[in-house]
């Protein structure tokens, strides 16, 4: 059963600073320096860790949307890259692997194109990877608009016409109307309400019961990460502190930063009925 | 306990093209001297609204009703005068520092400003006073950090700054809107332990906006909820978790992603707008305990213990079962 979907080998990327090169100091940044995680097929994995730790620059290169400076990464079996080998997938066959991967960014209303409506910000990616006949596209973006919970009404509207959830519905029915296997989730939650936080959390919930697929999921907030994950990686400046199952992670942190960074999520004692 | 802001009878409305808006309808609540007052509920639900009515910011013919500050209404106080509170006596700290911050302007100059436009002290006076605030801020270098620009700085430091702009003048009250939503958990706890602190330094009283309930349990005396412009409950911050009544108040509570049972609890819909009058309680459409009353007359405010205030037909029903 699990099977291994992706592969993460002692990943780095390293950024100049301009200025301290000036100043003649060290002028590498490491903003991910030796990653290496496996993902199975089905299980969710959350990368946590605060702003500045490279979870993002993570996900960014394991979606190909960036250079590698070092280390390889796999997707199933193939390479997308290896730099000790000194190979790298040929573009054409990463567009098409495009298919399988998709990425669902932070902030929806600066990934939504605000000069299409919502019918062509859906139905782009079907007709570049021909996913269904022209003449069935209209029907195909209804039938994913309905399984993420908009109403068929809404296909002629544009993004600024949308709520911040309706706008994240959109972005969401965007990846998964071409049948992806993995899902990157980068904060998808950070700019919603609390309510509006559950639903969206929900429809990826019912998502994966529908379609088997593979989330990674980064997040900063450790309240969604503890149900919503299966297994989970705290990254500090650019480097694994721990990883494990997450419920377990959770009740027996290791580290001493994990420590600190449960001990910092707000409202505890709501749970523990502890009142000052 | 003295009463430093009187909410009374507070209705806010915006004309457009689409009709007239209903931000805030007959709200009233008051905020204690010394006291942190936290105001909660989802997006449009009037909160930052409120905020802009007592800064003076909202154009005066959108506002009705009375905004009492130490008995004096500000609705009705002339530009200038509001001037001289702005800033002084009542601050903003905003949700997006970055944005807030002037970024053409070093730290120290942005703080200094605020001593020179409301005449307190000469420069040295100034300059002391300014590295003291630094100091209170647990801004380790305050000289160093004075001769900085908001862009060298991180989303924590330039938070902080921005409380130490709004405590600058010791004002009576801070309103601090969303002032950790941009922020990581770890920075939060600093901002909100730092916002503690200042309270009981300075015996200010502070206005927190925010739509996180972690955030108001860890530091809140009192909570406000609404939504839609209504006032939900008005309660001191034990009752939300142990004693609350109203369904919104609730669901947002079984909102929080530690309740989680197979899926995570929502609210179902969303916050409707409030174009048009409304017929009923506001809250009918999202209701699990909705019945024929809700739908046609607006609950009345039920007082059910000392500070613990509830608009709800519910709960004005389950007390009349009690009195048979």
């Amino acid at each position: 059963m699990s099977e291994t979907i992706l592969r993460v080998n002692n990943l780095r990327k390293d950024f100049t600073n301009r200025q301290r090169r000036k100043k003649g100091q060290d002028n590498m940044v490491h903003a991910v320096n030796n990653v290496s995680f496996e993902m199975q097929r089905g299980r969710t994995l959350g990368l946590v860790g605060e702003s500045g730790c490279g979870k993002s620059t993570a996900a960014k290169m394991v979606m190909g949307l960036i250079p590698v400076d070092g280390g390889s990464i796999y997707y199933e079996d193939i390479c997308l890259v290896d730099t000790e080998q000194h190979r790298k997938i040929k573009n054409k066959e990463m567009e098409q692997l495009r298919k399988r991967m998709q990425i669902v960014f932070q902030d929806p209303s600066s990934c939504l194109d605000p000069r299409k409506n919502i019918e062509q910000l859906i139905s782009e990616g079907i007709r570049k990877h021909k996913i269904c006949p022209k003449n069935e596209m209209r029907d195909y973006c209804i039938e994913m608009m309905d399984s993420c919970g908009l109403e068929p009404s809404l296909l002629m509207r544009y993004p600024h016409e949308l709520s911040g959830g309706q706008k994240q519905r959109v972005a969401i029915a965007r990846s998964f109307a071409l049948k992806p296997d993995f899902v990157v989730c980068d904060e998808i939650t950070a700019a919603l309400d609390v309510s509006v936080q559950s639903q969206i959390l929900n429809l990826l919930l019912d998502l994966k019961e529908k379609t088997n697929v593979t989330y990674l999921f980064i997040s900063h907030n450790l309240e969604v990460v503890k149900y919503f994950c299966d297994d989970i990686i705290i990254m500090k400046q650019g480097e694994i502190v721990e990883r494990g199952k997450c419920l377990e992670v959770y009740e027996n942190p290791k580290e001493e930063y994990t420590k600190l960074l449960l001990e910092s999520i707000p409202g505890q004692m709501i749970e523990q009925n502890k009142w000052n | 306990m003295e009463k430093l802001i009187e909410i009374k009878n507070l209705s806010v409305t915006f004309h457009d093209l689409a009709g007239t808006l209903h931000a805030i309808t007959d709200l009233s609540y008051h905020i204690n001297k010394g006291e942190i007052l936290g105001v909660i509920g989802e997006s449009g639900s009037g909160k930052s609204v409120t905020s802009k009515a007592i800064m003076g910011f909202l154009n005066p013919s959108c506002v009705t009703g009375e905004i009492l500050y130490k008995g004096k209404d500000l609705t009705k106080m002339k530009e200038k005068e509001i001037c001289k509170l702005r800033g002084s006596k009542i601050s903003l700290v905003f949700q997006e520092p970055m944005t807030a911050l002037n970024p053409v302007m070093t730290i120290g100059k942005q703080l200094e400003e605020i001593l020179v436009i409301h005449k307190i002290g000469n420069k040295a006076d100034n300059h002391k006073k300014i590295i003291d605030t630094l100091h209170l801020m647990n801004i380790a270098d305050p000289e160093a950090m004075m001769l900085k620009y908001p862009f060298e700085l991180s989303g924590g430091l330039r938070q902080r700054i921005m409380i130490a702009m709004a405590v600058l003048c010791e004002p009576d009250l801070i309103i601090a809107d969303e002032p950790t939503t941009a922020l990581d958990v770890t920075t939060q706890m600093e901002i909100l332990k730092l916002l503690k602190k200042v309270t009981s330094v300075m015996g200010c009283s502070v206005l927190l906006i925010t739509h996180d309930l972690g955030v108001i349990a860890e530091c809140a005396d009192r909570v406000v909820v609404m939504y839609r412009g209504r006032k939900m409950e008005e309660c001191s911050m034990k009752d939300v978790f142990e004693n609350a009544v109203h369904p919104y108040t609730l669901g947002l509570i079984k909102s929080r992603p530690s309740n989680f049972n197979g899926r995570y609890y929502t609210i179902e819909g969303s916050v409707e707008s409030n174009y048009g009058e409304a017929k009923g309680c506001l809250f009918q459409k999202r209701c699990d305990f909705c019945t024929e009353i809700c739908k046609t007359k607006i609950p009345k405010e039920k007082i059910i213990s000392e500070d613990h205030v509830v608009s709800c037909w519910r709960c004005e029903s389950s007390e009349g079962d009690m009195a048979e």
